[in-house]
């Protein structure tokens, strides 16, 4: 959008800017370069001569910088067995299933970077109760359902409709 | 027969499209609660453990008359043999208290105690049977919990020592062997694409192992955030492509190449039927070409079985446990290839 304008100040460069200015209840809008906004505006003013792109930049960077730096060590132990987190970072071994609650904070980061996904939604202890549906969702698994069966691939087909009874039997058990 | 070479039974069933699929396998990670995991638990805790899941499966009518290993009482070659065999992993393989391997008698069901998790259960079998053995270990899975009440979080689901298997804990994987992609050369680009797929492919001998003889070892690596009937799904959905376009790869190469893949076929088998020394990597190399060829009847009565129980025979541990504990690498060389002249000499001569 801001490379079909050109700057409304200097009526030369493409406008980078958009500047819009609410003044006793009316609004003007401003297309403006960097440097005539670097003028103009007050808050750009604030930051010295970095453009809102030179911020961005940096912004991203600092991201990266973080995402590729070791993460920071963090001074806590496991409330029940005494397993520092640093010893979790340089071995990826927890030392009792307490962990996972005494750490929960930063292990959520890795969950997430292990499986792209925080929450389980595969089976249940039996005799465990049933909140995890919603993480299944029956309409997906019929759609499935119903590919599978048109390619005919009916091992899959079974597979599927098996899940779905499982889903669906859940739900009965929840409702009586 | 001895118990350690009955473990050998599991290698040479055969089963659906066993030309390309060598095995399947699923297993689960669980725990106990309240105990430390292995890693950190205390002599007596593991103990407890061993003694805990021995006592759930003594109950479990599958494990009737079971196979067991203490890894603490045997020796190392011996670990070393079930390692080769699969059904150990690398870190049971360095010993250690309190730990055990306990196999049903058809050795299709196993459970390892007190490795990374206070329990490996898993189901093996070979060919193409990712449903079938998923199915077992499960059925297996809700036995021993019932009994056992695994440590489990209604947001994280199975908690386990390492967070890469949280979730389902469950581990699903394919054995492949893929000669003729390898020779078209589109091997790199199915690698490639695995990791998008949440799948992870490792060598021959499975983690951190290199790629030898074309085998190549596919599974999950997400266990969080998926269904178990997802994870199964997308795998079979995967191995069955795969399995696709290595029949047509094989197909082309016979049809198109048959010249150059007859001599390389016949070259391997030239190697292996007269060589004096034979290193366990060559020995991989080769019976891999000798694999491909059975596909399509060369090599007399040989089967696909019979090639999966060789490629084993002649493995460093097997080698060493059956000659007497030859522990030289040269000793072991000759043995190889007396081992594979005898065998190949015989069963071509058949027909």
């Amino acid at each position: 959008m801001l490379g079909k304008h050109i700057c409304m100040s200097c009526k030369q460069n493409p406008a980078a800017v958009k500047l819009t200015k609410l003044i006793k209840g009316s609004v003007e809008e401003l297309w403006l370069c960097q440097e005539c906004a670097a003028q103009q505006n007050p808050y750009q003013k604030k930051i010295g001569a970095l453009s809102i792109e030179q911020v961005l930049a940096t912004l991203l960077n600092q991201n990266k910088k973080e995402m590729a730096a070791k993460p920071r060590s963090v001074d806590i132990e496991c409330s029940s067995c005494g397993l520092p987190f640093d010893s979790y970072r340089s071995t990826l071994l927890l030392g009792c299933s307490e962990c996972y609650a005494s750490f929960e904070k930063y292990l959520i980061a890795d969950l997430r970077k292990f499986h792209g996904a925080t929450t389980h939604c595969g089976r249940v202890p039996e005799g465990a109760p049933p909140v995890l549906e919603h993480n299944r969702n029956p309409r997906e698994i019929r759609r499935r359902l119903r590919e599978a069966v048109e390619s005919e691939d009916f091992q899959r087909a079974a597979r599927l409709r098996d899940e779905l009874r499982q889903i669906e039997l859940r739900a009965e058990g929840k409702e009586s | 027969m001895d118990n350690l070479r009955k473990s050998d039974e599991w290698l040479d069933r055969g089963g659906p499209d066993n030309n390309v699929v060598m095995s399947s396998r699923a297993r689960y990670a669980r725990n106990l609660p309240r105990i430390p995991f292995p890693m950190r638990a205390r002599h007596e805790e593991l103990k407890e453990v061993l003694d805990r899941v021995q006592r759930a499966i003594r109950n479990n009518p599958r494990f009737a008359s079971p196979l067991s290993f203490s890894l603490t009482e045997i020796k190392s070659v011996e670990r070393n043999y079930l390692k080769e065999n699969h059904l150990i992993s690398t870190e049971m393989e360095k010993g250690g208290e309190n730990r055990m391997i306990i196999l049903t008698d058809d050795i299709k069901l196993a459970v390892m105690i007190n490795e990374e998790d206070h329990l490996r259960l898993f189901a093996l079998d070979t060919g193409f049977q990712l449903c079938e053995v998923f199915n077992q270990a499960a059925a297996l899975e809700s036995e021993l919990g019932r009994e056992l009440g695994f440590a489990f979080s209604p947001k994280y689901g199975y908690l386990t020592a390492c967070p890469t298997n949280t979730g389902t804990g469950l581990r699903a994987s394919v054995m492949l062997h893929l000669p003729g992609l390898s020779y078209i050369k589109q091997i790199s680009e199915i690698v490639k694409s695995m990791p998008q797929l949440g799948l992870t492919v490792r060598g021959f001998h499975g983690e951190n192992s290199e790629n030898q003889g074309d085998f190549f070892q596919i599974s999950n690596e997400v266990t969080l955030g998926k269904s178990e009937e997802q994870i199964i799904d997308l795998l079979s959905r995967v191995i069955e492509q795969i399995l696709d376009k290595e029949k047509q790869a094989r197909r082309m190469l016979f049809e198109k190449n048959r010249a150059f893949i007859e001599d390389e076929l016949w070259r391997a088998y030239g190697l292996l039927a007269h060589a004096r020394l034979m290193t366990s990597h060559e020995a991989l190399q080769l019976l891999s070409k000798l694999r491909l060829g059975i596909d399509r009847g060369y090599f007399g009565s040989f089967s696909h079985s019979d090639l999966n129980k060789l490629i084993i025979e002649v493995q460093p541990g097997h080698l060493q446990y059956s000659g007497g504990g030859t522990a030289k690498a040269e000793a072991r060389d000759r043995l190889r290839a007396d081992v594979l002249r005898k065998r190949l000499e015989i069963d071509v001569s058949r027909n």
